[in-house]
């Protein structure tokens, strides 16, 4: 999927979004709100050719815990979405990863509101289980 | 126990407040344990009663039987049941005292022979049985056919005097004020388990003022928990927000326009004010508001905190603000379940492909639009980036 396409894509169903190419790069900045009382966020999602897409909340500013950790982050800041394999090159980013984003969002405002990530399944809400996916933010 | 939408917006106040409100409401196996313990309960009091020929019987009356249980937030959020047990004499046989002494040797005797053994105590005018995690009040009373078959005399609180009550009438014409919505509710139930509408009972379904009434309660009950003797009595709040009722389907505009108009439904009549039983008007609810003349005052002062803290929920976006307002408003058992409930759904939706997403990237279980475009699913990681 070519990155003129993924920009199109992104633009059907986020016409306030702004998509930039750039060397190949697509880089995609738009607003989402996950849930009818969810905050808005704004969202950048940056892909480069053969790397998978990633995505930062540019606004507002994410905030994690007392120890400075949140869920299911990587070391960068960026958000992780997906397990392994679950996402290819082949992939609409309008899709899969935009909406993936969203829900990440959503889980994250239950987090801050209950201390609980829910986005694992009703199998993984054990102290052990939501340790394991808290790291280091910021 | 209610049977959540098919579609909906995880999140929205329509489904965090039905998923809160759920967790204080009675669940299927309380239910069932519920009514195997008054049947029990009228075994003994048939085996009791074995003397008097007539129609003696035991049945459910108040929350339980309108299907507005709210677990009491005073006693560790514990399930409390009002049963009706009438002996089928005429009053002019026995006295207040009498009726009530005779019930109180059947329900000792039911406490011993039953398992679990439950406690008994005794209230002004009933009887209690405690087990643990539930209460049932047991009123003594004698038929009183007259204006309606339903109606029953119960003693005053000192037992001296019969008063006219008619808890059957009175559900009768509370489930008259959401015939319409209970019949749709029903309908939308069978339909998606595809079952007859008869086979989905009334109990499994929850109309909007059924759910608003629960939740007008726990407000209530944390907004007087300081001083619960002036909390107006849930018969009253039941009675005015069914008045103001005029159906809907979503949770919180409905809470939101009764607690705008219920205050209205009081009546000042001759310097009392009234609230009457609509099956029997010349009961009034508010009675208790003449001896103690603060008791309306609070009523109103309760009434406006209600309608600020019920639109303060639309007041600013975010779960992390609805949330613990809830948690405020409602309590920590509602703030959790509103949570879980919200995060189960989405969960749930996103792991049976029922994952939708609509312009602006907001999130449904199950198509709302035709626009709406479905989500692959996926699981989440993290960690360190390679």
């Amino acid at each position: 999927m070519t990155p003129a396409l993924q920009a199109f894509a992104l633009r059907q169903v986020m016409p306030n979004g702004r998509a930039r190419i750039h060397s190949g790069t697509l880089t995609w900045v738009g607003q989402v709100q996950p849930g009818p009382e969810c905050s808005t966020y704004e969202l950048q999602i940056d892909h480069r050719p053969r790397r998978l897409p990633t995505v930062r909340v540019l606004a507002p500013a994410l905030k994690p815990n007392d120890q400075g950790l949140l869920p299911h982050v990587y070391s960068d800041g960026t958000l992780c979405l997906h397990d392994e394999g679950e996402w290819h090159s082949k992939m609409l980013l309008s899709q899969t990863i935009l909406p993936w984003a969203s829900e990440w969002l959503f889980y994250y405002e239950l987090w801050l509101a209950s201390d609980t990530w829910f986005g694992d399944g009703p199998e993984r809400l054990d102290p052990v289980s939501q340790s394991e996916i808290l790291h280091p933010y910021g | 126990m209610t049977i959540a939408p098919t579609s909906t917006r995880p999140g929205s106040l329509n489904a965090l407040l039905a998923d809160g409100l759920r967790s204080l409401d009675i669940t299927a196996d309380e239910r069932a344990l519920v009514v195997s313990r008054y049947q029990a309960l009228g075994a003994t009091f048939d085996d009791h009663w074995a003397a008097t020929r007539g129609h003696n019987v035991i049945r459910p009356q108040g929350s339980f039987l309108l299907g507005t249980v709210v677990r009491n937030v005073h006693r560790n959020d514990d399930i409390d049941i009002d049963v009706v047990a009438t002996r089928d004499v005429d009053k002019t046989s026995l006295t207040q005292a009498e009726l009530k002494a005779d019930c109180g040797i059947a329900v000792e005797r039911f406490a011993t022979t039953i398992g679990n053994h439950p406690g008994v105590s005794e209230c002004h005018r009933c009887w209690t049985l405690h087990w643990q995690g539930m209460h049932l009040d047991l009123l003594p009373a004698l038929p009183n056919r007259e204006p309606y078959e339903s109606g029953v005399w119960i003693t005053d609180r000192d037992v001296r005097q019969w008063l006219q009550s008619d808890p059957a009438g009175y559900a009768g014409w509370f489930r008259q004020r959401m015939e319409q919505q209970l019949l749709a509710e029903r309908q939308r139930v069978a339909m998606s388990k595809r079952l007859d509408i008869e086979q989905v009972p009334d109990w499994q379904v929850k109309t909007t003022l059924q759910q608003a009434v629960q939740a007008l309660k726990r407000h209530r009950d944390i907004y007087f928990a300081d001083h619960l003797e002036d909390r107006p009595a849930s018969i009253i709040l039941t009675t005015l927000a069914a008045l103001a009722y005029t159906g809907g389907d979503d949770v919180y505009e409905v809470l939101r326009d009764l607690t705008a108009r219920m205050g209205g439904f009081v009546e000042r009549t001759g310097g009392l004010w009234v609230v009457s039983n609509p099956v029997l008007p010349q009961e009034n609810f508010a009675d208790g508001w003449a001896s103690n003349s603060s008791r309306a005052g609070w009523f109103f002062r309760w009434l406006e905190q209600a309608t600020i803290d019920f639109q303060g929920f639309g007041g600013k976006l975010g779960l992390d603000f609805t949330i613990p307002k809830f948690g405020a408003v409602f309590g920590e058992r509602f703030a959790k379940a509103a949570a879980a409930g919200a995060g189960h759904s989405l969960y749930g939706a996103s792991t049976s492909n029922k994952l939708f997403v609509s312009s602006g990237g907001t999130l449904a279980a199950g198509r709302l639009a035709s626009t709406d475009r479905s989500v692959r699913g996926h699981g989440f990681a993290g960690g360190t980036r390679n």
